[in-house]
Parts: C-alpha cells; structure tokens; sequence
C-alpha cells in the first residue's frame, strides 16, 4: 500500500464541516419528486422493444430452433438466438459458464434462449409465441444431494466430470486436536433457504449504436465496469468502441452485480436493426434472473473450554448454486474465510461445496455468502451458552477478538469496535433487567457479526487502483465529480460530494457528480463487497487534497501570506489572520486558474497486499472490517405459530459515520431485509424446477406493517485506513439480525430453530415436538 | 394483455343480455372494481373479447337498511367504503373486520363486494400461465403431489384450492342472501348455497353463477337480540396477505349458556366451511375452556391436510379457540 492511499483521520481544517453531520443525498429531491430518470425512463427516436424467450424446461438439450415465422411477423425487426453470441462469460473470470442466450443446453426454467426486438412488447411477444423449439430433455437436479450423487448428465462440463461449482477446504491449526481436549463440544444441524433481492426496479437495458457505430449501453446495472468488458468479450467489439452508463437505479442488493443476457441481447439486437433497443424485463422474470441468497446446509461443530472460550470451529456445508456459477467460487471462499471475527479462536476448518442445481441462479445478496454460516455459528453458541448456563453476551465478549489483531485465518483486523456493539445493545435493550423476566411468551436474542469493507481480491487481478476519482473545476465555483462508483441508493454519489465539498470548503450546492459512465468517469471495480466508501471515499480525499494544495497555494501567493493561513470553508476562501481578506470560491479558482493553467485532480485507491499465505487467502481479506451486535426482541403466539418481532436494537461499527442518517438508514434497511427473510420470504421452486410463486404476491416480502422497531445504534471505531476512518455500513448489519431472532424465539418458548425460514408451520411443530417431549419426560414410566 | 372491446350497459338486463348463454363460452367477463380480473387477464389466464363493465350501471353500490333491520349490499359497494361504515360496525362487527382485513387501502377503495364474492383462487398452480392445472381445464390439480401449504385441508378433491374471500365466511356466517340476475329473471340464494365444492358440481367453477347471470345484491339479515360477531384472519405478514386460515363466528348467549352459533371458517376449504355439526353440539352448552375446546377439537375433526399444511389444522383450531374466548370470555 502506498502512502497516497492513506489520509489520517483529521478533518482538513480543524473541524469537520459537513463530515459526520446529518446530510440529505443529494439526489433525494429528483427522486422523492419523480423527476430522477431511471434506465426504462429514457426513449429514444425510432426505440425497438424487446422480449426474451425462456425454457420451459429445467434441463433440456436444444435439438433445433426455428425463428422464421417470428420473423416473418409484421413489426419484426430481430430475432436472435444463442448462435449470434456463443462466446460465454462471467462475472468471475475463471468460470466462464454463462451465454447471452443459451447456445446448446437450458439450464433452468426461465433460461433465456432467444430475444426478438419489435415495434412495441406486445408484438415482441407475439413474436416469441411464433419461434419453435425442439429440447430433448435431460435428468433434472433439484436438489444439491442429488447433484452431488450423480454426474450424468452433467450440468456444466468440467474436467471432473461432476456438478461441483466449487470446493474449498481450509484447515488452521489441529482442529482435531482442540476436539478431542476440550470439555465441551456442540454439535448441530442447521439450514438457510433461498432468499431473492427484489428491488423494486425491474431489470431495464436500452442500447444505441451511434452514426460512428460506437455502441452505447444504458442497463440498471451495479457494475458498470464489468459489464463493458463483458460487452467487449461478448460482441467481439473493441472496449473503445463500447459506453456503458448506469442511470439511476431503482435498488441492486447485489441482484444486478452480473452481466445479464438482457444487456447483451438490447446490444446485439441495436446493432443488427440499426435502432435503439430497449428490454425491460417484469417481475416474474426478475425471480428466474434471481442470483440471490445460496440455500446452504451447514453442519456445525464447536469446542470450547468450561470458561466458554471457545477453542476450535469445524463447518461442513453444502451450497445450493442453482445453475450458473455467478459469483460462486467467492461465495464459497466467503462461507468460510469471514467467519473468524469478531470471536478469537485459535483452530478452524471449514469445507464448503458449492454444486449446480437446475434451478435460477444463485449469486450474491447482501451479506454474501457469510449470512448463512453466521446464522448457524451464532444460533450454536447460543446454545453453547445455555449449556454452560452463561449470559450469552457475556459468552461473545468474552471470545471477543479485539483491535489490531490477526485471525486464525490470516484475516488482518484493524479497527474494531465489537465490544462496544456489544455494550450497546445491551444497555439499550435493558438486557440485564428484562431478560429471562418478560412475559411467558416473549423473549430476547443476542447475536453478533464481522463483515468485510471491500476486498482486495478484483475479479480480475490487476495491479491498476481498485477506485478513480476526477475533479473538473469551473469558473463559476462549481467542481464536477466524476466517480466511478455505481451508486444503487446507498448514497455513494453523496459521499463523494460530502467528502469534495468537505476538502475544498464547498456547500453541497457546489457539487455535481457524474457517476458510473464509462466513457466519462475514472475506472470504478462496481458496488459490491461492501467497497465503495472504504475505497472510493478515500480515492475522492486523494483527488481533492492535490486540487486544493494547487489552490491554496495560489491565494498564499495572491495575498502574499503563508499557506497555513488560507481558510476553504463554506464556499469561501479566507485568511485565518486578516478577516478583511476573503473570497468566494469562484473568483479563488480563477486565481488558481491563471497560476495553474485548467484546474483538475484525479485520485484513487488501491489495497494493501492483505491475506494469509495460502491458496484463496485473499479472497474475503479486506483493508478493514465492520462490526455488529444485535439484540432481537420477540412474541410467540403459542396458538397459531405467529412471531410478533417486537423490536430489534442494532449496534454497528461503521468507523467514522461519514454521514450518520445514511449509516442508519443502511442499518435499518439491513434489519427490514433480514427479519423479512428469516420470518416471510420464501425463494423456492417445485419438484419440476418452476419456481412457486414469481411475483410480490407469492413471494411475500414484509412492508412497513410489518417491520419491526428498529433502533440504530451507531459505533465509530476510527479505522487508520479508511477516509476519515470509516468503514462500510451496507451489508454488516443484516447478518447477526437473523440468528438474533431464532435466539429470542428459544428464550421466549424453549424452541430451538435451525432451520430457515420461520413459518407459523415451523414454529407450530416445534412447538408440538417440544410439549411431546416435555409430556414423555414427565410421565411415570419415564420417571424413576 | 389481448385487445378486448368494453360494453358500458346502462341496467343490469342490458348487462346480462350481452352475456354467452353457456358457460364453456368464455368470450365476455364482467369487470367491477378490476381487482381479480385485471391480475388475471394481465396473466393470460382469461382472454376476454368483451368485457361488460357494470360500474356504467346506476344503484348498484351503497347500502340499504331495510325497516327490519336488515342490511342490502348492493354489489359494486367497494369495500372501503364497507369498512367505514360505523352502522355496520355496530350490526355486523365481523363484516366489518373481514372488509378491513383485505389487502390494502389502494386495493380495497377500488375492490367491490360482489367482486370479492366471485374472485378466482389464489392457488400458485392456478395463477402460473405455465400449469394447465385443473380449474383450467387440465386434467390434475397440482397442489395434491405438489407445494400445498396453501391448500385446503376440509372439503378439496378433485380441486384443492382454498376460498380466498374473507367477506364470504363473514357474510355466511350472518346468514347472508344473494341475489342473481339473468334473462330468465331474478333469483335469491343462500350465500351459503351460492358456493359449491369441486366434488359437488364444475370443478372449473366455485359458484352456481350462471353464464348469464349477474350478482346484484347481498342482503344481511337483522342481527338476532345480543347477537355478537368477530371475524378472525391469520396472515404470514400484516401487510396485504391472503388469510392462511380464517375464522368467522356469529353467536347469542343465554345466560351462562351458549344459545346458537354459526361457525364458518375461510381459507381452508374450496368454500367457506360451514361447521354445521360443531354448531349443533355446541348449541345449549355453558360457556367456558371445555366449550372452546369442543369447538376447536370438533371443527377440525374431519380435516384431511395435504402433505404440507397440516400446520393449518392446530392453527385454525387456536384461531376457533380466539374467536370464542373474544367474544363469551
């Protein structure tokens, strides 16, 4: 790491001006008025509409497609099929396994495998009745088990021979050993079900090739990047000759962190009909695009000494892909590798296998890959504790792992204020007074949780900045932000604004952020794994610093004063020593201007080299790490199985709360999404591979009546390396959320859960299975 | 959604004379408030060339009381306008708990009540494009091998679909009338013989509405002296949800004593499942835990659950055991 990509934590003057205070995004207005202009917003002269077809089938071998009486239909401008852009892709570049539309197998129902493009929708879909399809169909794997026990056919081709996605096994230290010492072992089954992201923007692509044939692509996408490489790849078309922009999106979640087959098809289909193509897929189309949350089975092992120490953790788990590999080969390293905080122990082995299943794919949600496992590592130290008859925040802190410290997997912790969540949610919640008191009925939950901000793990190695920023000064006092990031409603385009306004003493009003264009903004790698503050906040201080040095040293000059003296602040330049002197911004750029020639900055950010020494030990090593404490407060209806969650306290260690009402509002989205998942959301498909329920209706999400009282506890552990010591606040609060509540349900009844999700059926019978073996117990016969 | 013309009638004999004389005929659909049969027709699951919209007809919404004390539901009241009606809530509590417990306000300003009484099953089979299931005219229902954990436990076969009104237990339970109009002229039902089991007639249908025919009028009968009414609706979320079972119940005590119930459940049946036995059992009995739980234990004695909703039997029987203890405890 270099010293460029450190910046200290101290505000540039002094005090913080707009840093750490309460902020509006900046683009709240155009979007709470409407006038924000999404992806399926934009139309343009002469725009095709296009449709995609899907399979029917869940495993099926394409024999023949015939398009002809599709093109034949008036309005009809294409149609392609998989033999128009065979060359396949992937977001990871070692598993290449997808294609624009299949080109000889189906893997999925709702796998696409052709796209016409037409006048309106409903003659595209017209059209897609028209085109005729022979599939021979093949033995279909419904269930990870049974794509573990058979090979044939083989879902993807690979040099095994088998449906494994991607194994990984990792031991640290003698596990066996701690196994066979220590006094006390538990022991467990436990199970996470499919989850989807369901943001409320459906997937939306719309492509334009130009009079120069440079081929522009507006898509809801989260990586904006990958995407024009994918293009490139896919299309044979040299990246130069390819724009991709990222208008303003209506949620991600994750969900739109691949390349899609609509993006390549509106492409391909705007370069053979010479007109603008727009596809906008609906929400049924959405469930079969899926990429959400792997269902995993976990088997759990966990020694610890009588003074709850916990002395080693062994983890089996069987990763449910679905049928592309997505992000697959991280979510499996993730499984496994960001389970080592925020607990200390000294040996772990885990052995993770991700396997293909003919069902929609699996991908990353927020949380990725490391939700499941921290569901069932945290509901088994519960039960750790019950067993040594220890309060278990006292358990948790007791195995705290603490700041400046190492993980057994090599894992570099910096910053780290667990033990402050932790103290948090307990004072908040009244835990001491309250639990084990309440009501028959009722009960409270603890749990806790580590996640990464951002990793130094680029999907495809390169030695270039992870994250760019470039400052475009005008005469008029304005500074154009050109950011790479993808900003998907977490507010990464205020950030950057906070951060540039805060260096330069701008007021807000001052800013304008270009986002997330190819052919216009620095390189970005995207809006995943929880990087985008850590690195594109710090990129942004780097740009704005070297813009400011050029103009503060010009007013020295101008004023004829030492530099220490010039004052930016609040759309001013000053003297700290002569209030007579001062200026607006704009006349201080002007003076920079005529010193300096055109005034601009770039700066960017790159990681350290982190990891353990060991194949994979990058992957989930990251420059910092958040920190999360819940405590869930729930009621049980021992009549009807319903779970009333009463309330939920969340204390998180985001670093330095760049702004603090988005750092709660991350914090309390995080909650919503994951009490909804454990409680309603249910992402499944039947015996034959359909999914059950594609629409909001079926698939029940929670709404604000549903939602529980959120209280946003917020921790600043200032991180060394993060800007101004911040760290992420996106994605770590969902996890320990979950096991929480399964937590709070045994303490308010005495029923262990798990196994997702938490229906009135499940509750119903464990309930039942929980008085029948209280009745054996208490029989005579029993009873010596 | 295809193309389609719409006919604007002006009276409910204009209406009907616009409407296929058999029921294979499925080319016109009449549209009230748009709830149920706009999700179908966006869905391809009906594909109408004529829609009759009866809202062009006057004095089919608003309520009546009759000197009697008896209420008439003229069928395009929406059901917003039901669940703000403090009259009702005084005669009829438990049909005012049902409007208000159906899904959202936006859904429910536009929702009627003759609509909510002849809306589609909500069966995931049912609603996909993708199934020729049963009530489409196929040959199997889905839901018998298949995900049921909706599915009715009382009453399915050949068709296991569950009732999805939650005005239809409530207003059976209250003894609630129908009045139908067709060409051959006007003709009143018990709510409760207006629906009819798969195993009972055309398993494609839930109603004895015939083709031609036009649901024009709920009557709710005079509330008998100290008659009380609660409706009950188990969701999985608060928000906007179909009932996972329901419980309507309309009763009279007499002193200590239970006078007469009428105990109709939702939900859980391809009707509303009237407990005609458990009522009868339960006529006459004191009040108290062995009444309720006779209730529970009784109205579900018959229940047959698929392979994955037997959680509806212990759950319909604590919703029974609610509805009891709120309104005799």
């Amino acid at each position: 790491m270099s010293a460029r990509d450190q910046h200290g934590l101290a505000a540039p003057h002094g005090e913080f001006q707009i840093i750490g205070k309460p902020q509006r995004k900046i683009d709240g207005a155009t979007k709470a008025r409407g006038s924000a202009l999404y992806t399926d917003d934009l139309c343009l002269p002469g725009m095709l509409h296009a449709k995609t077809l899907r399979s029917p089938h869940a495993h099926a071998r394409i024999l023949s497609i015939d398009t002809s009486a599709a093109q034949a239909l008036p309005g009809v401008h294409g149609v392609i099929t998989g033999q128009d852009m065979p060359t396949p892709y992937g977001v990871i570049p070692w598993t290449p396994d997808e294609t624009a539309l299949a080109v000889d197998k189906v893997r999925f129902i709702g796998d696409e495998v052709a796209a016409v493009a037409a006048v309106d929708e409903d003659t595209a879909l017209c059209a897609l009745d028209l085109i005729h399809v022979e599939y021979e169909l093949l033995h279909s794997y419904q269930s990870p088990q049974d794509a573990l026990e058979r090979n044939e056919p083989a879902i993807h081709k690979n040099k095994r021979g088998d449906n494994v996605s991607k194994r990984v096994q990792l031991d640290f230290g003698e596990v066996d050993k701690a196994f066979e010492t220590s006094p006390v072992v538990i022991e467990g089954d436990y199970s996470f079900h499919g989850s989807t992201h369901a943001a409320i923007e459906p997937h939306c692509a719309l492509a334009q090739v130009d009079g120069n044939g440079l081929l522009t692509l507006w898509s809801a996408t989260q990586i904006t990047h990958y995407v024009h490489r994918a293009l490139a790849s896919v299309l044979d078309l040299a990246p130069h000759r390819i724009r991709v922009i990222q208008p303003a999106i209506g949620g991600a979640f994750g969900g739109k962190s691949d390349p899609f087959s609509l993006e390549f098809c509106v492409a391909k289909l705007a370069q053979i009909t010479g007109r603008p193509v727009k596809m906008l897929w609906n929400r049924e189309e959405v469930f079969y695009a899926h990429r959400g949350r792997h269902p995993m089975d976990m088997h759990y092992r966990t020694a610890a000494d009588e003074s709850g120490r916990i002395q080693s953790v062994d983890a089996k788990i069987l990763i449910d892909g679905g049928s592309y590999s997505s992000f697959g080969l991280v979510t499996t390293y993730y499984s496994g590798q960001l389970l080592t905080g925020p607990y200390d122990f000294p040996t772990y082995r885990f052995d993770s296998t991700r396997v293909f299943t003919n069902k929609p794919p699996c991908g990353p949600k927020r949380g990725h890959g490391s939700v499941q496992p921290r569901f069932a590592f945290e509901v088994q130290l519960d039960e750790l504790a019950v067993q040594l008859g220890m309060d278990p925040i006292e358990l948790r802190r007791r195995n705290s792992i603490g700041p400046q410290t190492m993980t057994v997997n090599g894992q570099r912790i910096t910053s780290c204020g667990f033990d402050e969540c932790l103290e948090k949610v307990e004072r908040a919640s009244d835990w001491k007074s309250r639990r084990g008191k309440l009501e028959q009925g009722r009960g409270l939950g603890v749990a806790g949780s580590m996640y990464i901000s951002g990793t130094n793990y680029a999907v495809y190695p390169n030695d270039m900045p992870q994250a760019g920023i470039q400052l475009k000064v005008d005469r008029s006092g304005v500074v154009t932000v050109f950011s790479g990031a993808n900003d998907i409603g977490q507010g990464s385009n205020s950030m950057v604004a906070y951060v540039v306004a805060e260096e330069l003493g701008l007021t807000l009003d001052m800013l304008r952020v270009v986002a997330a264009d190819t052919d216009l903004c620095p390189v970005d790698l995207g809006a995943y794994s929880s990087r985008v503050t850590f690195m594109v906040g710090n990129a942004a201080i780097d740009a704005s610093r070297k813009l400011r040095k050029l103009v503060v040293s010009s007013l020295a000059e101008h004023w004829e004063i030492e530099e220490r003296r010039v004052r930016l602040v609040g759309g001013e330049a000053l003297d700290l020593e002569d209030p007579t002197r001062h200026m607006t911004m704009a006349e201080a750029f002007q003076i920079a201007e005529v010193k300096h020639d055109t005034l601009g900055a770039t700066g960017s950010y790159n990681t350290p080299t982190l990891g353990g020494d060991y194949r994979g030990g990058s992957i989930g090593a990251s420059p910092a790490y958040s920190f999360s404490a819940h405590v869930v407060e729930v009621a049980v209806d021992e009549e009807t199985g319903h779970l009333d969650v009463r309330e939920v306290w969340c204390a998180h260690d985001c670093g330095k709360a760049l702004n603090p009402t988005l750092v709660a509002g991350q914090i309390e989205g995080s909650v919503y999404m994951g009490i909804a998942e454990a409680i309603y959301e249910n992402h499944q498909t039947n015996r034959f591979g359909l999914h059950a329920g594609p629409s909001l209706l079926d698939y029940s999400m929670a709404t604000t009546l549903d939602t529980p009282e959120i209280k946003a506890l917020i921790v600043e552990s200032l991180d060394p390396e993060g800007p101004y010591g911040a760290k992420e606040a996106g994605e770590g609060p969902l996890h320990s959320a979950i096991p929480a509540l399964s937590n709070a349900i045994f303490d308010a009844v005495g029923i262990r859960l798990r196994h997702l999700p938490f229906t009135p059926e499940v509750v119903l019978r464990a309930l039942r299975e929980k008085r029948e073996a209280e009745r054996q117990t208490a029989s005579p016969g029993n009873n010596p | 959604m295809k193309n389609f013309e719409m006919a604007l009638p002006n009276s409910v004999d204009e209406a009907v004379g616009l409407l296929p004389k058999t029921l294979s005929d499925d080319r016109a659909r009449l549209l009230a408030g748009g709830q149920d049969l706009l999700t179908e027709m966006k869905e391809y699951l009906v594909e109408p060339d004529l829609v009759v919209n009866l809202k062009s007809i006057p004095d089919l919404d608003g309520v009546v009381w009759a000197s009697d004390g008896s209420l008439e539901i003229g069928a395009l009241t929406t059901l917003a306008s039901l669940e703000k009606d403090a009259s009702i809530a005084a005669a009829f509590p438990a049909l005012v708990q049902a409007a208000a417990s159906i899904a959202s306000p936006q859904i429910r300003s536009a929702a009627t009540v003759g609509g909510n009484l002849n809306q589609r099953p909500r069966c995931w089979y049912y609603r996909s494009e993708d199934y020729p299931c049963l009530k489409k005219g196929g040959t199997e229902c889905f839901s018998y091998y298949g995900k049921n954990r909706y599915n009715a436990i009382l009453g399915g076969g050949p068709s296991y679909i569950v009732h999805p009104s939650d005005l239809a237990p409530a207003l059976v339970a209250l003894g609630a009338e129908v009045q139908l109009i067709s060409p051959r002229g006007e003709r009143v039902l018990t709510l409760e013989e207006f629906f009819v089991l798969p195993s009972e007639g055309d398993v494609l249908r839930e109603t004895r509405l015939a083709a031609d025919e036009v649901l024009t009028r709920i009557r709710v009968p005079a509330p008998a002296a100290g008659q009380r009414s609660i409706y009950l609706k188990f969701k999985e979320r608060d928000a906007y949800d179909f009932a996972l079972a329901a419980v309507a119940l309309v009763l009279q005590t007499d002193g200590d004593k239970l006078a007469s119930c009428r105990l109709v459940l939702g939900a859980v049946a391809p009707v509303p499942w009237r407990c005609t036995r458990t009522e009868r059992k339960l006529a006459g009995r004191p009040l108290g835990e062995e009444l309720v739980a006779l209730a529970a234990q009784d109205a579900l004695a018959d229940a047959e659950p698929l392979s994955e909703n037997g959680y509806k039997v212990p759950l319909t029987q604590g919703l029974i055991a609610e509805a009891f203890e709120a309104l005799t405890i």
